[in-house]
């Protein structure tokens, strides 16, 4: 089915951001951009923030051509949300005011390289599966 | 530098950078290894960084400011400008 809003917009996926503790686990569901030139996953800090979740290294994170700077690195899982799906553990960097109208972030590669993902930009259709586990 | 204003994450920055003081020193005995590092030193090494977070968590527990990473591999990516500060 056409998704008018897919079309215009791009690729945006609600998506599940979980903590990696397993008794006291946390998710919240957010929008997030599929971006696939992008390296890795980054949502606005005030996100995990809210969570609970907590800073366990820094990296390096560039912008396009703009130089790159250090921003904090957050463990969780990622999932996809109303599908059945699987949680993939991710560090995701956490920018400060990193959010627009549309979406809270973006799903990089590091997400990605766990699926197999199609953007049907005519239709404005997203298709993701998921490999067989090995 | 832009960051959230949060005390732990301060905390986990101080130990980041002594983490990357001892990189030289750390890369002859420790490289592509995941390690626990806090107070200015390695706790502990091994072969997953899942492994490793856990390892932390267990042993320091979630609030302490421990940092897990991958000795001579620096996370370091580039993200499409969709979105700018």
């Amino acid at each position: 089915m056409e998704n008018l809003a897919l079309r215009e917009n791009g690729p945006i996926l609600d998506m599940i951001i979980a903590s990696r503790d397993e008794e006291n686990r946390v998710e919240r569901r957010y929008p997030l951009l599929f971006d696939t030139g992008s390296g890795a996953s980054a949502v606005d800090e005030s996100l995990l923030l809210d969570m609970g979740l907590v800073a366990r290294n820094y990296g390096e994170l560039g912008f396009g051509r703009e130089k790159k700077k250090t921003y904090p690195l957050y463990a969780a899982q990622l999932s996809i949300a109303d599908v059945p799906s699987r949680f993939f553990r991710v560090f995701i960097f956490g920018i400060p005011g990193y959010s627009s109208d549309l979406y809270r972030g973006i799903v990089g590669r590091d997400f990605l390289q766990h699926v197999k993902f199609s953007y049907d930009g005519v239709n404005g259709d997203v298709s993701v599966t998921y490999p067989r586990r090995r | 530098m832009k960051r959230a204003a949060n005390g732990h994450g301060k905390r986990v920055l101080r130990e980041y950078r002594r983490f990357e003081a001892a990189l030289p020193k750390l890369l002859r005995r420790y490289r592509d290894r995941w390690v626990v590092f806090l107070d200015g030193e390695v706790k502990a090494d091994y072969a997953e960084e899942y492994e490793a977070y856990l390892a932390g968590v267990k042993k320091f527990g979630n609030e302490s400011p421990f940092v897990v990473a991958q000795v001579g591999r620096p996370v370091t990516a580039t993200i499409g400008p969709a979105l700018r500060l």
